[in-house]
């Protein structure tokens, strides 16, 4: 089932928290609402359950619109960072309960409950309450609640965020097998981006209520649409520095306050003159090659990540992280000079943030 | 070198050097078994809990076990009797007493009727508060204004409004078309004006309860159960009464004790166990017996007897509840 936002703005008091949002989630997305917190993308998610009711816009499920359904007539399951699960019930009960207030007949719901504890490996805790159980298992239960009712659409605020780090990665993957099985549309609201990469089909990216960028992964990773989506996706984050593109005898031309870097020629549609340069980590690379116009640095701070190197560069005032291969032994101090791959360089209009 | 090591190991051992040394041997075996009892955990512990032992024992344990021994004796003071054992004959003759078993009637029906009233009005009121409404702190705190007054001051103030004549009642129940009405001199109508003014103080008690165990609901339950389609009963039943169920028992345990064993300033302001004993409850027959007629035998009995039907009654309450 696909979900369709057309301009749809919700206001608290004066704050605007979801801005004009246009957003189409295709049938079988898994599309992860990104951004930090207070960008509105929980407020976006609520929108879609009809916890919330926006001031302007229509929202569809399917094609349906829902604006005025309340929250039992969507056919959405949600999945809440608290788990919401009923602390005095059983984890049975739990699992259960969407279908007893539907009135579904006991003997179909048993049936089902069991058939979703033994997928999500749950079946010999159904008689225990959710205080008697791990961090782990309470997240499965309260998933299983949500899939029990087979919604068109599952909610999920940032359900792995109570977990420990470990166990995080470990239930991103079971999320993600979960999809590819049931392939049901999921809009998954989180403020990690690593979790956004790892999981997603898609990526909505939000800052201060308005939609920045939605792609694939791979898109906003390798086309991030602005600055702020390109500092915010990534690790280490991308390196940006402000500058003027300037024209000189047709070649193009990027001036910062640190150096000067030459631009391959199909950038030249941008009107702006001040730019914002963005070159991720990985894309800066040492310039073995004599009269370049690489720019000269000095290794200001080295740090080992195993298989690669975090290295930070100064020039003049400007830093510059490097991503390099851990083969290599640098010192502190060593001068160096540097290049920018090709291909990989990000010009964004205005500011970096 | 082996030597110097050694003689430094014996000035770092601060123990041993107390030992070797003759002058400071009693001593300092001493202190160290004395600070090791101190260190023991259990003794700490028990020292910590002593003074709370002492002064139960002293205002708690003694009087009951003192008010035990004297259930089985007659000491009439009024007429200089001295105090003689007689068995269980008291006790045999509350029981054959109608008065006693009136008394007893009466804070039985006091405590039905008047704490689910207050567990209902209260309930009631925190779940209306706990809504969004404006002013909602202004209603809090005129909801909790019985509670702060001394319940002799309700029982007075209570008096004036049912006063047959001067009382604000009658006039307002004049206005329905109805009489003027004998509210706490008619027996069959002045136990129910009693239940009204002890609604009227301890309802906020069981209101200021519940609305604090309301207010730690995760609201993400409501949500989650709005999405699953819930009705408002249906809220209410399987969300609401069970998440504050563990301070609703609490709270009903409290009061039906209080109810039961501590009534007096209320009905003895308001009627003091009139008309004609209509009103009369435990704890103010206790009072008559035990220290205006001075027979301290059948007042230790009668305060016996209301301890062993209390205990019961919160055995039977918990025992409902835990379903």
């Amino acid at each position: 089932m696909k979900v369709t936002l057309e301009q749809v703005t919700k206001k608290f008091g004066k704050t605007i928290a979801v801005d004009n949002m246009n957003l189409e989630i295709r049938e079988r997305d898994f599309l992860v609402l990104l951004g930090p917190s207070g960008c509105g993308k929980t407020t976006t998610l609520r929108l879609i359950a009809g916890l919330e009711t926006s001031d302007s816009g229509n929202i569809y499920i399917g094609d349906t619109l829902v604006n005025d359904l309340p929250p039992k007539d969507r056919n959405i399951a949600m999945v809440f960072q608290s788990y919401a699960l009923y602390p005095y019930m059983s984890v049975y009960d739990n699992i259960a309960f969407p279908l007893k207030i539907r009135k579904v007949p006991r003997e179909e719901i048993r049936k089902r409950v069991r058939n979703i504890a033994e997928l999500l490996k749950i079946e010999e805790l159904l008689s225990r309450k959710p205080g008697q159980l791990s961090g782990g298992q309470r997240q499965r239960v309260a998933l299983g609640r949500a899939m029990v009712r087979e919604p068109d659409v599952f909610l999920m605020d940032e359900p792995l965020s109570n977990l420990d780090a470990k166990l995080r990665i470990h239930m991103r993957g079971e999320l993600k097998k979960m999809h590819q099985r049931l392939r049901t549309t999921t809009i998954y609201v989180t403020h990690d981006q690593a979790e956004a990469m790892s999981m997603a089909t898609r990526i909505a990216i939000m800052d201060r209520g308005v939609l920045q960028q939605v792609g694939s992964p791979k898109e906003v990773y390798d086309h991030p649409a602005n600055a702020f989506v390109g500092g915010f996706i990534g690790s280490p984050p991308m390196n940006m520095w402000e500058g003027d593109l300037v024209e000189k005898n047709g070649k193009l031309k990027i001036d910062t306050s640190f150096f000067s870097y030459p631009l391959p020629p199909d950038l030249k549609e941008i009107a702006a003159s001040k730019v914002t340069l963005g070159v991720r980590p990985e894309d800066v690379t040492i310039d073995k090659e004599k009269g370049s116009n690489a720019i000269k640095v000095r290794i200001d701070v080295i740090e080992p990540m195993g298989r690669e190197l975090l290295v930070t560069l100064v020039s003049g005032d400007a830093t510059i992280k490097m991503i390099t291969p851990s083969d290599r032994t640098f010192r502190i101090g060593d001068k160096l000079k540097i290049k920018f791959k090709e291909g990989k360089l990000h010009i964004f209009e205005g500011k970096p943030l | 070198m082996s030597e110097a090591g050694s003689r430094r190991s014996k000035v770092k051992n601060y123990g041993e050097k107390i030992i070797n040394s003759d002058k400071f041997i009693v001593i300092g075996i001493n202190l160290r078994g004395f600070h090791q009892f101190l260190r023991s955990k259990k003794t700490l512990g028990l020292l910590f809990v002593l003074p709370a032992v002492v002064v139960l024992f002293l205002v708690f344990i003694y009087p009951l076990i003192y008010n035990v021994d004297l259930s089985f004796n007659q000491w009439r003071l009024a007429i200089g009797e001295e105090k003689h054992y007689v068995g269980l004959s008291n006790y045999s003759y509350n029981f054959s007493d109608p008065l006693f078993q009136k008394v007893l009637k009466n804070t039985l029906i006091f405590t039905a009727v008047s704490v689910p009233l207050e567990v209902v009005i209260g309930l009631g009121l925190a779940l209306l508060i706990s809504r969004k409404i404006r002013g909602r702190s202004i209603f809090l705190a005129i909801l909790c204004l019985p509670m702060m007054v001394a319940p002799v001051i309700v029982g007075l103030t209570w008096r004036w409004l049912y006063a047959w004549d001067y009382g604000l009642l009658n006039p307002l129940i004049g206005v329905f078309g109805m009489g003027p009405t004998n509210w706490l001199a008619d027996p069959s109508i002045a136990m129910f004006s009693v239940i009204v003014a002890d609604v009227w103080a301890m309802a906020p008690f069981v209101f200021l309860f519940c609305y604090a165990g309301l207010r730690m609901v995760p609201q993400e339950r409501y949500e989650s159960a709005e999405i699953d389609g819930v009705s408002s009963w249906q809220k209410f039943r399987y969300i609401t009464l069970p998440s504050i169920k563990g301070i609703l028992v609490i709270a009903i345990l409290i009061r039906a004790m209080d109810a039961f064993t501590k009534i007096f300033d209320v009905v003895y302001t308001l009627t003091g166990g009139g008309p004609a004993y209509a009103t009369e409850v435990l704890p103010v027959y206790t009072y008559r017996v035990g220290l205006i007629f001075f027979r301290l035998g059948r007042g230790a009995s009668i305060a016996m007897i209301t301890l062993l039907v209390t205990i019961v009654m919160i055995l039977i309450i918990r025992k409902i509840m835990k379903r």
